[in-house]
């Protein structure tokens, strides 16, 4: 067992494709970046996430066949916003497993731009894709919803913000992943270690201000997310201590600041 | 000979317990330079070490003038590379014009205009334009090949390393693919491995044979046909000195070995010196 799995890492060794050392340019990223997030927001799984979301969403708040248009607005908004969350995990996940599982890390190995310039791409297509989709989803349901009486407590500014930044937390998380678990079941995975465990309840993504949860920290843990699973998969590009560095303070700062969001007494 | 774009002193591989090259040593010039030998010889391993994707453990490797060991030598090899792999990956759901553009963006073509005049350049030069929006998966395999073959072209790299790429091509595309490669200019440098001999004789000014991870021969297409001079001649039944033997077409047996006196001899073509010279090589170690 140990000397298969030595002659397994040893022929992993040899087979190595030699990195060139470089960063890639913010043209090159750029030009992925629309690629990629072309290619997410016509993803069948980003389109199949959308339709759970609403499904789930109808049932949850139960307006089915509602005459009030708010209550449909609310709908609409609630589920393509979970359809959006969902899609970042996944199509971020299939996006960055996409040249493994198609055979080309030799073929890209053999091009100039090195491998972080595909992990950037993914990032950069999130960012532009879904991040902007998700800016204009909750910036109009924050616009139409605001004057809802029933709602209008609990969506602000922060929940905006806050609900962009899962995105692309969620969106990192499949980046991350994606790299380092060689399986499409890797990203849902993740979320569904993170549900079951109770995490999700200790320390949740999106909560209203009306939770008493503390704003500022808030953030700061879901930028903290961000950063940590980025250098995360930067790290798997190449393995360098700063790296490491880096996902080690990220990391350490998510857990400090969703341990300073809870309000006292918990939610 | 000119100046070598790719030079290899004593090159050795090995994947675990397998010697995958075993010294092998060769210079190849600006021109076309065919790489031949049996399944297993080692001739992927070798183009994958001037494609810059595998590290020799042993030896000296320089390709344009730069040693790919030193990571800002290997960035400008890879901006002047051309690479076709053997099996060569592709994104499923892409069209071919989305997944040829995606190469020449990791290629650094970052003008979006100038990439895509590019990009619809190489795929017209593989005679893809007409299918270039269909997706991939919806290609037949020759046509992926193309594919293969189109983005290797992007940017008239300096080198192209092309291994087997003639491969499941109809005879049509293979002389298309022959057209290809031989307008390149004089002072570019393309590494072609095959199973096809009438390629290499068609193409290349050298030719390089490899068996068992060690260099059997280099010298021209005419000095690997020289090789079955006197070798080669027709019976009609297959001759006991032969090594090889078949019948052909019209009834006669070909017959390669030692040809007996008085025998009927033909002109022997690169295949018949090839064959001859790996079947020497098998016969001296079966021997042995």
């Amino acid at each position: 067992m140990a000397a298969s799995l030595r002659t397994a890492i040893d022929d992993a060794r040899a087979s190595a494709v030699p990195s060139v050392g470089t960063r890639p340019t913010v043209g090159v990223v750029f030009a992925l970046g629309r690629i990629e997030a072309r290619r997410m927001l016509r993803h069948p799984a980003f389109l199949l996430s959308i339709a759970f979301g609403l499904l789930l969403f109808r049932g949850a708040i139960g307006v089915g066949g509602s005459s009030r248009i708010e209550l449909n607005v609310a709908w609409l908004a609630g589920g393509v916003s979970i359809g959006i969350l969902i899609g970042a995990l996944l199509t971020t996940n299939v996006a960055t497993m996409r040249p493994r599982r198609d055979h080309l890390s030799e073929l890209y190995g053999s091009l100039p731009a090195p491998a972080e310039a595909r992990t950037a791409g993914v990032l950069a297509g999130l960012l532009l894709g879904l991040g902007g989709l998700a800016i204009i989803v909750a910036g109009a349901s924050w616009l139409v919803l605001g004057g809802v009486d029933e709602i209008a407590d609990h969506v602000d500014l922060f929940l905006v913000s806050q609900y962009v930044l899962s995105v692309l937390a969620l969106g990192s998380v499949g980046v991350a992943v994606g790299r380092w678990i060689p399986s499409v079941l890797g990203g849902p995975l993740v979320v569904i270690a993170y549900v079951f465990s109770g995490l999700i309840w200790i320390v949740p993504w999106i909560a209203p201000t009306s939770t008493g949860i503390d704003v500022d920290w808030h953030l700061t843990y879901l930028v903290a997310v961000i950063a940590g699973c980025a250098a995360l998969a930067f790290a798997r590009d190449r393995r360098t201590p700063v790296r490491f560095l880096v996902v080690a303070a990220a990391l350490g700062l998510a857990v400090l600041a969703g341990v300073q969001q809870t309000p006292p007494g918990g939610y | 000979m000119s100046t070598p774009m790719i030079e290899i002193g004593a090159v050795s591989k090995r994947f675990g317990r397998t010697t995958a090259l075993h010294g092998v040593t060769f210079d190849a010039a600006a021109g076309i330079t065919g790489l031949l030998g049996p399944n297993g010889a080692g001739k992927t391993t070798l183009l994958r070490m001037m494609a810059t994707v595998l590290a020799p453990d042993d030896g000296r490797l320089r390709l344009l003038g730069w040693d790919p060991g030193v990571a800002d030598e290997r960035l400008a090899i890879r901006r002047r590379l051309g690479y076709m792999p053997q099996e060569p990956g592709f994104h499923r759901a892409f069209t071919a014009f989305e997944f040829v553009d995606y190469i020449a963006i990791l290629k650094e073509m970052t003008d979006r205009r100038a990439r895509h005049d590019e990009v619809r350049r190489v795929l017209s030069l593989v005679g893809l334009e007409g299918v270039s929006e269909k997706k991939i998966k919806a290609l037949s395999g020759g046509m992926r090949r193309r594919v293969a073959l189109a983005q290797s072209l992007l940017g008239d790299p300096d080198l192209l390393v092309l291994d087997e790429p003639t491969a499941g091509l109809d005879p049509e595309q293979r002389l298309r693919f022959r057209e290809i490669v031989s307008e390149r200019t004089s002072d570019q440098t393309v590494m072609l491995s095959t199973h096809q001999t009438e390629d290499v004789a068609a193409l290349c000014q050298r030719v390089i044979v490899i068996l068992d991870g060690q260099e059997l021969f280099e010298g021209t297409p005419r000095e690997l046909t020289d090789v079955a001079e006197g070798r080669v001649w027709l019976a009609g039944e297959r001759a006991a000195a032969a090594r090889l033997s078949w019948r052909t077409a019209d009834g006669a047996h070909r017959n390669i070995g030692d040809a007996p006196s008085g025998a009927d001899l033909v002109t022997p073509t690169l295949e018949d010196g090839y064959l001859l010279l790996v079947g020497d090589r098998a016969f001296a170690e079966e021997a042995a």
